[in-house]
């Protein structure tokens, strides 16, 4: 059964960054954050565009990229469907490189927070528990 | 092909005062010749020759009206974007306004065609002349937009009319020779030919597109704006000729405390461009114009037999006053946010509105009832007839204004129109038997009544403006 | 030449002294949804009159789907639909009259198209048209210009007087009708955050020329601000491509540039040992960057 392209999605059409590059990070959000599970499918790029109120050719344009870098797969008559092995894709270094930013932001925060930084670190090893226990 | 065309002709006839126009036009076509041709029988000739008069008045005054409704449908079709981009829109308009403008001419012939040769006490020469006249002038309207240079050329187009109407020997001139005929029958056809054309081919950049956006449009200023570039350049050329002082250019400020008269000149200083190029148009013409009068003016009915031109007199300037500060009014609801209270502005141009009738029912009086009477028979200016005929129609004139005014809380032209039609019917029929000109004391009755019941409607206007809404 | 709804080759305009448009190019492919940026009075709506035939450019040459505007074919003008900014409509024709009477103009007109439409953008058909309001009366042309379901749409300020609930409703039909079949839509608008949602290319007219002109993907990647917080010594000057403004503040430059490329960061970072913060920058600020 297909969700709606809006619980999945939160466009905002005014942002710097346009449209189809946030379509692009939030269906690797999904994946990762386990919202969707592999071998699942996307909603269509029509049922995107409808929903969102946006021009089908950017949806079109991310699915497209995506599929390109391996993360989803189209299948005739169905629609997009997300790959097994997106993980082993990309080089180490290049997800390395993904991750610095939000790292960056994380520690920019914790001195602004007046935090310890070792209680900070604790507390992210606490979430990775709690995450593998899942 | 043909169901464009049917839906151009609704397009047309769905404006119910076109339809009406059209309509009546029609009727007293057809009814007058059927009348002419019955009653002849069995009627006493003195009505006859007075019903005969009515029928030819009525004409006269909707084929005034009826080219001028349906010039403003054609340039309405013509001067916008849907020319250019809908599919056989062209061909079908022109064609269906065509058909309207032929079976004018057709249904208008109906009643002058034939009558020469049996009835030589109906006007049948004079309406050929009158027809001819109506064609041309139909033309030009269309061709200049003159809607957009108000009052100047639409005085000068009611004269030409009336004044062509009326010159038994041009029209006997026009109507005696075969070739003058056939020459006027050709170039009619030709400048048909040539507006059709030209129409065909209309597109905005073409120098007469500003003219032909006609009124009322709600963009209306920008294009007119472009229109009245040329009549402003005129004036000044003509100012720099004659070495007219450049006018300050600044307008002397509003102030509440000058009286009401100072109050209301102040609204004139923004919508006088059309009255100060008809004035020195005016100016220009006028030692051509005591020329003519000296030597042609004797054969011409309309400046020798009376000035019993009251449409001229009475109903012109009250439609040149409201066409000239037509426009004006669509800034009202500007003005009154304006430090002034409501009533005062209510009644600072209401004030203005009368000073401007005065002047312009002045000029017309002047230029057509005093002046010629100058020149050709100055006895008549000192009869008290004389002058009791103006008074009655200047009394008419602001009856009719105020009434308007009332009325004119429906800002459309077409309502106004349809109210000067009514109006002019009412009235002339008191007055087209030039041979039963009414006596000094009716005429002095006639005058107060029509006063009186002006400023009972003036009264009344005025409230109904003070409260109207913008 | 058979893909592109639109072409613009060189066109010059001018109305008296004044230059409108010099030298301008522009193409549009079709199946796009193309917005047209621009100042008021930069000539959107003298390129859009000249594109439709309207108006003739002093010189230069325009294709619209593959037909010379000047003198569109009628074939061509049932591919067509315009919705100008203002409409001169028949003051006395109701609504319903007034879409019978452009309907008998075009071969092919959809009827049930037009209805829904009406009922679902609140339009009454017995209502005078002289008598509606502008926002009413707006949406009343686009109505007629979509009736015939032409090929080619092209829009000026088409939502200037709706409400943002009319505005919505409009790019949905328009996101419906671009989905459906393959329907080149041209527009001009001030409101960027509608073309941000709709448009998938861009042109940006300025001076008479088009600044740009291509996706709005990539001129939201290429039009940035860089940052560059002053916590060491900035050299005395610096040389970047493509630069609109650099502005001095207290705490460090902002500097605005239309070429942006990944490499050009580190580049200013590497030459210059600084850091350098980039900001994406959405379609009303690379308007107004583009615009100084």
């Amino acid at each position: 059964m297909q969700s709606k392209a809006k619980f999945y999605f939160t466009i905002a059409t005014t942002s710097g960054v346009p449209i189809y590059r946030q379509i692009i990070d939030q269906v690797k959000t999904l994946i990762a954050t386990g919202k969707i599970e592999p071998e699942n499918f996307l909603p269509s790029v029509r049922q995107v565009a409808a929903e969102l109120e946006i021009n089908p050719m950017t949806v079109s344009k991310a699915y497209s990229i995506l599929e390109r870098e391996g993360i989803l797969e189209s299948v005739r008559g169905k629609g997009m469907r997300i790959n097994q092995s997106t993980e082993a894709k990309e080089d180490l270094q290049e997800r390395e490189k993904a991750i610095l930013p939000l790292l960056r932001e994380v520690v920019v925060r914790t001195s602004q927070l007046s935090l310890n930084p070792k209680r900070v670190i604790e507390m992210i090893e606490s979430l990775w528990k709690e995450k593998n226990d899942e | 092909m043909i169901k464009k065309v049917k839906h151009a002709l609704w397009l047309h006839l769905y404006d119910p005062v076109f339809t009406i126009l059209f309509g009546l036009f029609i009727f007293v076509s057809v009814g007058g010749r059927i009348f002419a041709d019955v009653a002849f029988k069995f009627i006493p000739r003195k009505f006859y020759i007075m019903a005969g008069d009515d029928i030819c008045t009525l004409l006269i005054v909707l084929g005034l009206w009826f080219p001028f409704v349906l010039g403003v449908h054609i340039k309405r079709q013509f001067a916008n974007h849907r020319a250019s981009l809908l599919p056989g829109y062209r061909s079908s308009h022109m064609f269906a306004s065509f058909l309207f403008f032929v079976a004018f001419l057709s249904f208008g012939s109906l009643v002058t065609v034939g009558f020469q040769a049996q009835y030589d006490f109906f006007p049948g020469t004079i309406f050929w002349g009158v027809y001819v006249s109506f064609w041309l002038m139909t033309i030009l309207v269309v061709c200049l937009g003159y809607l957009s240079i108000t009052s100047l050329l639409y005085v000068a187009y009611i004269v030409g009319i009336l004044v062509l109407a009326n010159n038994q020997g041009l029209v006997s001139f026009l109507s005696s020779s075969l070739t003058i005929n056939v020459f006027i029958a050709m170039l009619t056809g030709l400048l048909v030919l040539l507006l059709g054309w030209r129409l065909l081919k209309l597109k905005e950049d073409h120098a007469e597109y500003p003219y032909l956006i006609s009124w009322p449009q709600k963009d209306l200023i920008q294009n007119q704006l472009r229109a009245r570039e040329v009549p402003s350049l005129l004036i000044s050329r003509l100012k720099e000729f004659f070495h007219i002082k450049k006018g300050t250019a600044a307008i002397p400020p509003y102030s509440g405390r000058n009286n009401l008269w100072t109050r209301a000149r102040h609204w004139d200083h923004m919508e006088l461009a059309e009255l100060k190029a008809l004035g020195i148009v005016v100016l220009l013409i006028l030692p051509l114009y005591i020329l003519y009068l000296k030597n042609f003016g004797a054969t011409n009915n309309f400046f020798n037999k009376t000035y019993t031109n009251f449409l001229l007199f009475s109903v012109a300037p009250v439609l040149i006053v409201i066409t000239a500060n037509y426009n004006k009014m669509s800034y009202w609801g500007f003005d009154l946010l304006k430090p002034i209270l409501r009533h005062n502005f209510i009644g600072e141009h209401g004030v203005s509105l009368m000073i401007n009738l005065v002047l312009d029912w002045a000029v017309l009086g002047f230029l057509f009832a005093v002046l010629p009477k100058l020149v050709l028979d100055v006895t008549v200016l000192r009869t008290l007839h004389f002058w009791t005929y103006l008074l009655l129609t200047l009394s008419f004139a602001f009856c009719f204004l105020a009434w308007i005014s009332v009325m004119g809380r429906i800002v459309n032209p077409k309502a106004i129109i349809g109210h000067g039609l009514f109006f002019s019917f009412m009235t002339t029929s008191q007055f087209m038997h030039a041979s039963t000109m009414p006596t000094v004391p009716i005429m002095l009755f006639n005058s107060f009544v029509y006063f009186a019941c002006g400023v009972v409607l003036t009264r009344v206007a005025y409230r109904r403006w003070c409260d109207a809404e913008f | 030449m058979n893909n592109l709804a639109l072409n613009i080759k060189n066109i010059s305009k001018s109305f008296g002294t004044k230059t409108i448009l010099d030298q301008l190019s522009l193409s549009v492919p079709k199946g796009s949804v193309f917005g047209l940026l621009g100042k008021n009075g930069a000539g959107k709506t003298t390129l859009i009159k000249c594109a439709l035939g309207l108006m003739k450019p002093q010189s230069g040459e325009i294709t619209v789907l593959s037909d010379n505007p000047w003198i569109f074919r009628e074939a061509t003008k049932e591919k067509l639909g315009y919705v100008p900014q203002t409409e001169r409509l028949y003051p006395w024709l109701t609504v319903r009259q007034l879409i019978h009477y452009t309907a008998s103009f075009y071969s092919h007109w959809n009827e049930d198209l037009v209805n829904g439409l009406i009922t679902d953008w609140e339009l009454n058909p017995e209502d005078r048209v002289g008598l509606l309001s502008e926002g009413q009366a707006q949406k009343l042309s686009i109505i007629l210009a979509l009736g015939h379901e032409p090929e080619l749409l092209v829009f000026d300020e088409p939502v200037a007087s709706l409400d943002p609930a009319a505005r919505r409703q409009f790019l949905k039909t328009i996101l419906q009708i671009v989905s459906d079949k393959k329907v080149t839509v041209f527009f001009s608008t001030h409101i960027t955050s509608d073309l941000e949602r709709v448009a998938d290319r861009v042109a940006v007219l300025k001076n008479g020329k088009i600044d740009f002109c291509g996706e709005l993907d990539d001129l939201k990647d290429a039009v940035k601000r860089l940052r560059i917080p002053k916590i060491d010594q900035l050299p005395d000057r610096m040389t970047i491509n493509g630069l609109i403004y650099c502005e001095e503040e207290p705490d460090g430059l902002i500097i605005a540039v239309r070429d942006f490329r990944e490499e050009m960061k580190r580049h200013i970072e590497n030459t210059w040992n600084v850091t350098v913060e980039v900001e994406d920058l959405n379609l009303e600020e690379i308007f107004l960057e583009l615009n100084r």
